[in-house]
């Protein structure tokens, strides 16, 4: 990471009152640079590109602030977006995680915890209450459970681009880095990408091992 | 009332260890087991409700294996993870196996009994680096927030919306999905997909999913 570059925020409150309010605290953070509110999610969505980090206010309803989530992570992956407003239940919390929220802050949560947990997104970092966290890591264990050896259909591997396959195809022939540069006329830089995706996409936390699972997939699909 | 079954590689910081616990006013019976397999083959009968595992002492494979088999097993009983190494993908392979709570490095004994009253409670601390890493492994593994790049603006000049949508067929989402996830009607999205398939000159959604993924490889290509 860079020295602290400043969090560019947007904020989306239909109610421009408290969006207002919103932009004052956040305002005065030196942390955060460029602050803007919006109003309309559609309208957020198109600007979102200008910004790190998404404030979905409590006015919205969850419905709209998850469905706003979703979007958002699509349109750009990076962007981390904290849903504010969320009610203290196993089911609602669970939802926005899953959506792809960076941070979560209940209704029965504070300002200063509101803030503080933007500040954590910001940094890539999150705050989870405790009373919360054991939900969210039950969920983790439960999501876990489900997908191990649930790929036999190569899910994941469908996943991948026509490159990354290519690649994934030569790490499956033992090559390196560097090889694989060669071979395809590319950036080390560039395969090391590829790589750092595949594994991502593939949940492999070695090359051996994304080798092993394109070697488990049935003939014909790779 | 803690009753513990501590899997711990018999040692004179060990041997310490267990003699304050038995001090420690919270501490019912204590199970002491130097290995996960004779955690394992303790009997059904034997009455804990936590699990105090030293991930420094027990190997790796055998650690996780026991956190994963007491998980499901016993749901009922909390396991509590200490002596991990900072990285965050070790503690997170324990939270996926079923841990409850976890503790990084070298805790003192009061950081062990604590997390271990707070865990029976049905709380955990997360440490902002791992909290974070939990979630965008919640939204990876429940299929959204896929690591790849935007799509490139200009992609057949889709609005915003069609682009949302296009997405989402790549990922193979039916109609009713879609409209599911993004709380709008299945009418709205039948007219979002005809509009994308009539932008992207295609017929079938499956074509359209097949140009998004090789738009999505060829922008890949581009540099950073």
């Amino acid at each position: 990471m860079q020295s602290t570059p400043q969090t560019r925020v947007l904020l989306l409150e239909p109610i421009q009152l408290l969006g207002t309010l919103w932009q004052r605290i956040l305002g005065e953070d030196p942390a955060f640079g460029r602050v803007d509110t919006y109003t309309d999610p559609q309208q957020a969505l198109e600007e979102l590109s200008g910004f790190d980090l998404v404030v979905t206010g409590s006015s919205l309803s969850q419905e709209q602030a998850l469905a706003f989530t979703r979007q958002a992570k699509i349109l750009h992956p990076s962007v981390r977006v904290v849903v504010t407003g969320i009610p203290r239940s196993e089911a609602a919390v669970v939802r926005a995680a899953e959506a792809g929220a960076a941070g979560l802050v209940l209704s029965e949560q504070s300002i200063e915890e509101a803030v503080v947990a933007i500040w954590a997104a910001g940094n890539g970092e999150a705050h989870i209450a405790p009373g919360v966290a054991p939900v969210l890591m039950d969920r983790l264990a439960k999501l876990k459970a489900s997908v191990t050896d649930a790929d036999t259909i190569g899910q994941r591997y469908m996943e991948l681009t026509p490159r990354e396959r290519e690649v994934l195809e030569l790490i499956g022939h033992g090559l390196t880095n560097p090889q694989i540069a060669e071979h395809l006329v590319v950036e080390v830089g560039t395969v090391k990408n590829h790589v750092h995706s595949i594994l991502e996409k593939l949940d492999k936390r070695t090359r051996q091992e994304a080798a092993g699972y394109l070697r488990s997939l049935p003939p014909g699909l790779a | 009332m803690i009753n513990l079954l501590l899997v711990d590689r018999e040692s004179h910081i060990f041997r310490g260890m267990l003699k304050e616990l038995h001090n420690d006013p919270v501490i019912g019976d204590i199970h002491p087991c130097a290995s996960a397999e004779e955690a394992l083959e303790q009997s059904p009968e034997a009455r804990y409700n936590a699990v105090l595992i030293n991930a420094a002492t027990v190997p790796h494979r055998e650690a996780l294996q026991l956190t994963r088999k007491v998980a499901q097993r016993r749901p009922a009983v909390r396991v509590l993870v200490f002596g991990l190494a900072m990285a965050q993908d070790g503690v997170l392979e324990f939270i996926e196996a079923g841990a409850d709570a976890y503790l990084r490095g070298t805790p003192s004994l009061h950081a062990i009994v604590r997390s271990l009253r707070a865990m029976l409670r049905g709380e955990a601390t997360l440490c902002p680096d791992i909290a974070a890493a939990l979630m965008s492994r919640i939204a990876r593994l429940a299929g959204h927030g896929t690591a790849h790049s935007s799509y490139p603006n200009a992609a057949a000049d889709l609005s915003t919306r069609q682009r949302v949508i296009l997405e989402l067929l790549r990922r193979g989402k039916s109609n009713p999905e879609i409209a599911a996830l993004l709380f709008i009607e299945v009418g709205t999205v039948k007219n979002h997909v005809h509009d994308v398939l009539t932008k992207l000159n295609v017929k079938s959604r499956q074509e359209a999913a097949a140009q998004a993924s090789s738009l999505l490889g060829f922008y890949g290509e581009a540099p950073n």
